[in-house]
């Protein structure tokens, strides 16, 4: 009941969540030189990094690894920017919710639509490096935007959870950054499911990002179809942590401001 | 006639920690004092069993010694806190200005501020834009708007404030003592655009220290003290007896 009430305030008040999403956007580079360049540079000089440590000095015979780390690497940034930043959201908006009639169930759904509006302005830059190393796109890439609904709900699902805890214990942003970090390495975003080992593979399979990257991976730079089975997995997952999410964070929404 | 606003039997308690409202890590585990707060962890009732019901274009005042509980009042009809018990039950909608200038983002233009201020009281974007151009000369701000809102005076972001609250086309308008805020030309379009309010039948909640307004100009009066309700009614009345009352404690 309370998750339905949750997702009707979320979709009644959507023309505020898209304003804010644009608030975010606009506000983020806003005195900057370059402005929305930055959320272009970012992955770009990661690529370049990595490319030089692990391609060149390791000598991980990934195939054109720049396109391939890309591939991985801007859902990744979309999902780690998006759960630190919906993790403190509601820290972020005291103001708004101590003192004026304003929906906080909407804050986390901004958090991660900022991250996705991100995500698909970096594409154009993905797509042109995809070019540039001669990977083709294929039909699959209309899997795109389902691969990236899923790791939407996913996103959000935590965040619900996430926010509300912050709210009561404001060490849960930190713990979150180093999560992250940790996920990070966890996921395999800058090597390949398959030269793991195969008694490491339950340690990624842990993760449920693992898949959706992976998914990413085959639609864009393998031009394979996802494992459905799989992403219909963490679908299923994602919306179990999603109603659960949003009981905990309604049971707690009017004791926000007295916390806050 | 209806009823505007319903309030059946409702209290309001905090927990109250000697230290502070959240807690870190550190002073769960390293200092264990987890558990030294949950023990410590008082109840303060702000409001104890309050029941009152005001009809549709009431000026209600509420007034009250420092404490007494009148903004908790205000922020459990706003929707802002819940009730520990009892109901409330609200008909219509909501605009409340319960802290001046709080609620806007201090980067974004006072034009931005408008329509995200707009959309979470609920206004359509049609009605944010017929809106638009009210509140910004209401406000007096036509050369100022497109600024960020940190560059304001604070008299300009209460100015801002209140005009986003009283043309949101609200049918019930909470105010935490604003009238007496702003400048003598401000105050007086302010008090303008209350009677403008009045007259056409809107429902008021006015927390005040002014003796004077809530006897001049309200319906009735709530009297509130350590959050119970002393009286309700005529304002000559209940402001008569408040005064008796507080000479009596001073004297």
């Amino acid at each position: 009941m309370q998750a339905v009430q949750v997702a009707r305030t979320v979709v009644q008040r959507r023309a505020l969540i898209v304003e804010l999403v644009r608030r975010e956007v606009k506000l983020r580079y806003r005195g900057t030189w370059l402005g929305f360049l930055w959320t272009l540079i970012n992955p770009l000089v990661f690529m370049v990094v990595y490319t030089l440590v692990l391609s060149h000095f390791l000598r991980i015979g990934i195939p054109k690894f720049p396109a391939f780390l890309l591939t991985g690497l801007l859902p990744w940034t979309w999902f780690s920017e998006s759960v630190l930043a919906g993790t403190s959201s509601l820290v972020d908006h005291a103001a708004f919710l101590r003192n004026a009639v304003f929906p906080a169930q909407v804050l986390p759904v901004v958090s991660v639509g900022t991250g996705m509006v991100n995500y698909v302005f970096s594409l154009p830059v993905l797509f042109v490096l995809l070019a540039v190393y001669g990977v083709p796109l294929g039909w699959t890439v209309l899997a795109l935007p389902l691969v990236m609904a899923v790791q939407f709900l996913l996103a959000l699902s935590i965040v619900y959870f996430t926010a509300t805890l912050n709210v009561f214990l404001r060490d849960l942003r930190y713990i979150i950054q180093h999560g992250l970090l940790v996920a990070f390495f966890l996921t395999p975003i800058m090597y390949d499911f398959s030269i793991v080992p195969a008694r490491f593979h339950w340690v990624l399979k842990l993760n449920p990002m693992t898949i959706v990257i992976d998914s990413y991976r085959r639609v864009l730079f393998y031009g394979e179809w996802p494992y459905w089975r799989n992403l219909g997995f963490v679908v299923a997952l994602a919306l179990v942590l999603l109603v659960v999410g949003a009981v905990v964070f309604e049971r707690n929404r009017e004791s926000f401001a007295e916390y806050l | 006639m209806r009823d505007a606003i319903i309030l059946e039997h409702v209290s309001k308690s905090f927990k109250r920690y000697p230290t502070r409202g959240y807690t870190t890590l550190k002073d769960m585990l390293v200092r264990g004092e987890w558990l030294r707060r949950v023990r410590s962890r008082q109840h303060v009732e702000a409001l104890k069993d309050v029941s009152f019901s005001v009809r549709e274009g009431t000026v209600l005042g509420i007034i009250g010694p420092n404490g007494a509980g009148k903004s908790t009042l205000l922020r459990l009809i706003a929707g802002i806190y819940r009730p520990t018990s009892g109901r409330i039950m609200v008909n219509g909608r909501v605009s409340a200005l319960l802290n001046l200038g709080l609620g806007f983002h201090p980067e974004l233009s006072g034009r931005e501020n408008i329509v995200i201020g707009g959309l979470a009281y609920g206004l359509s974007r049609r009605e944010i834009r017929r809106a638009m151009g009210e509140i910004i000369a209401f406000a007096e701000l036509e050369e100022v708007i497109d600024a960020p809102v940190r560059t304001y005076s604070s008299g300009m972001f209460m100015r801002l404030a209140f005009s986003i609250a009283v043309n949101v086309d609200p049918d019930i308008l909470l105010l935490d003592e604003v009238l007496a805020v702003g400048d003598a030309h401000f105050a007086e379009k302010s008090r303008a655009r209350m009677e403008e309010f009045k007259e056409r039948g809107k429902t008021i909640l006015l927390v005040t220290h002014d003796l004077a307004t809530a006897q001049g100009w309200c319906h009735q009066v709530l009297w509130l003290d350590q959050g119970r309700v002393v009286a309700l009614g005529a304002p000559a009345e209940v402001v008569a007896r408040y005064r008796g009352k507080s000479v009596a404690t001073v004297g």
